[in-house]
């Protein structure tokens, strides 16, 4: 077990509040190799499930049992781990909550796995949608980009389609399929720019807007739901997998045996971890 | 007997039953009361109102316009695929035999049934202009509706990873 914890001092520090029982897990875990909202989730499930953990224990269990992540994320492969430390199956637990075990993986700048960050799962989020009066304030930038729209609405006379008014458009664009109105917003800068073409596609996504009004900047209450949607199904994901985790470890408290506690002892006092 | 002056100068006389599927005309008649003055239409040529008159004379006797005009606003507040579906049924054969005209007159139709306020003309051109859309490729819908691709390299480029986002969703 003692190789799983031979440090370097260029392990990048990072600052943690409430560091005062498990310091060395708590930097090894959550400034390493864990994602801190997937530590967070865990320790919600924990807490959830009325077990006793500790972040050593935490560290123990991710450390000494290899850890499989699923073999896809949204339809897409991911590539094997290699952490073989361990090949007994039995032992493996089927999680990603740690997804990069023995740190082959690239990282996203965020700490995010590279695989995982176009999930979106780069901050906290409240569990809402967000209002769009609070986007209502880009109505204005939505202006400016209007004037724009004019100067470069010449640039398509010779389109009987882009010489339609916006409402007439906004009846077709209703009847286009959803790769179609990004293959429409694609063929010039007056179909980008074409407010109907997000409130479209936001309600082929969702099925359901708060409001239609067309003052609202849908192009970004759009991009803005769709990440919130992410890190939904991202969360529910990476909940799913700790309170699969949860079960079948037994304990989540455990210590670290002599020899370590002294290493880490160690390390902490070399890095002036305090 | 309503009297409509074209584009042109033209006077055409159609049944007031027929033309009053036409929000705006029905909205001057009611104002109006009655006149024999001709309505002036100066955004309508005399084709295309013949061939809105045909439309109009073919479904004067629907007896669910109502429901169907209340549809089509259910659909403004609904992109379901099951909204526009049942507004897609509700369209026969005529409707769809009606908009194989040229793009030009399409797009004159449309124009017109939006000037007019006739719902459910505005809707079956709309739907036979996003028919002519769905399931074309970029150049291929540049090259239908003779769109210009005013994108700069680095903007079009912007664009497609823009949408490789939201296909990503």
């Amino acid at each position: 077990m003692l190789s799983r914890f031979e440090f370097t001092p260029t392990v990048p520090r990072i600052q943690v509040d409430g560091l005062l029982r498990d310091d060395f897990a708590e930097y090894y875990v959550s400034g390493q190799l864990v994602h801190v909202h997937c530590l967070n989730i865990l320790i919600s499930v924990l807490e959830r499930l009325c077990r006793r953990w500790t972040y050593t224990g935490i560290a123990l269990n991710f450390f000494e049992r290899q850890l499989v992540p699923p073999a896809t994320v949204s339809g897409r492969q991911l590539p094997p781990s290699n952490n073989n430390d361990n090949d007994n199956s039995d032992n493996n637990l089927n999680i990603n909550i740690n997804a990069n075990g023995a740190g082959t993986w690239d990282m996203a700048d965020n700490g995010q796995l590279a695989e995982y960050a176009d999930l979106g799962f780069y901050a906290s989020c409240p569990l809402s949608i967000p209002n769009p009066r609070l986007l209502l304030d880009q109505a204005e930038k939505q202006l400016q980009e209007d004037i724009c729209f004019n100067s470069f609405y010449m640039a398509q006379h010779d389109s009987l389609l882009f010489r339609l008014p916006d409402d007439c458009l906004s009846i077709i664009i209703k009847y286009l399929d959803r790769h179609s109105v990004m293959t429409l917003a694609q063929t010039c800068k007056q179909a980008h720019l074409l407010p109907d073409i997000w409130r479209v596609l936001f309600m082929l996504t969702f099925k359901w807007a708060p409001s239609q009004s067309r003052s609202i900047d849908w192009k970004r209450y759009y991009e803005q739901c769709l990440l919130y949607k992410n890190n939904f199904l991202n969360r529910a994901r990476i909940e799913e997998n700790c309170t699969r985790a949860v079960q079948v470890c037994d304990a989540w408290d455990r210590e670290l045996d002599e020899e370590s506690a002294r290493n880490a002892k160690r390390f902490l006092q070399e890095t002036n971890y305090t | 007997m309503i009297k409509l002056t074209t584009a042109e100068g033209a006077i055409i006389e159609v049944e007031r039953e027929v033309i009053e599927q036409s929000g705006t005309i029905r909205n001057i008649l009611n104002d109006v009361r009655m006149s024999d003055k001709p309505i002036p239409l100066p955004n309508v040529s005399g084709p295309i109102l013949t061939k809105i008159i045909q439309y109009c004379e073919h479904h004067k006797n629907d007896s669910s316009r109502r429901q169907l005009k209340q549809e089509s606003q259910n659909i403004e507040n609904d992109s379901s695929e099951a909204a526009i579906q049942r507004a897609i049924e509700k369209m026969d054969e005529f409707d769809h035999n009606f908009c194989r005209v040229d793009q030009g007159t399409l797009f004159d139709i449309l124009l017109a049934a939006n000037f007019l306020d006739i719902q459910p003309l505005l809707d079956l051109a709309g739907y036979t202009v996003a028919n002519m859309i769905n399931g074309k490729t970029v150049k291929e819908i540049r090259d239908t509706f003779h769109i210009k691709n005013d994108f700069s390299p680095e903007d079009e480029e912007r664009v497609i990873k823009e949408n490789s986002w939201c296909e990503n969703e």
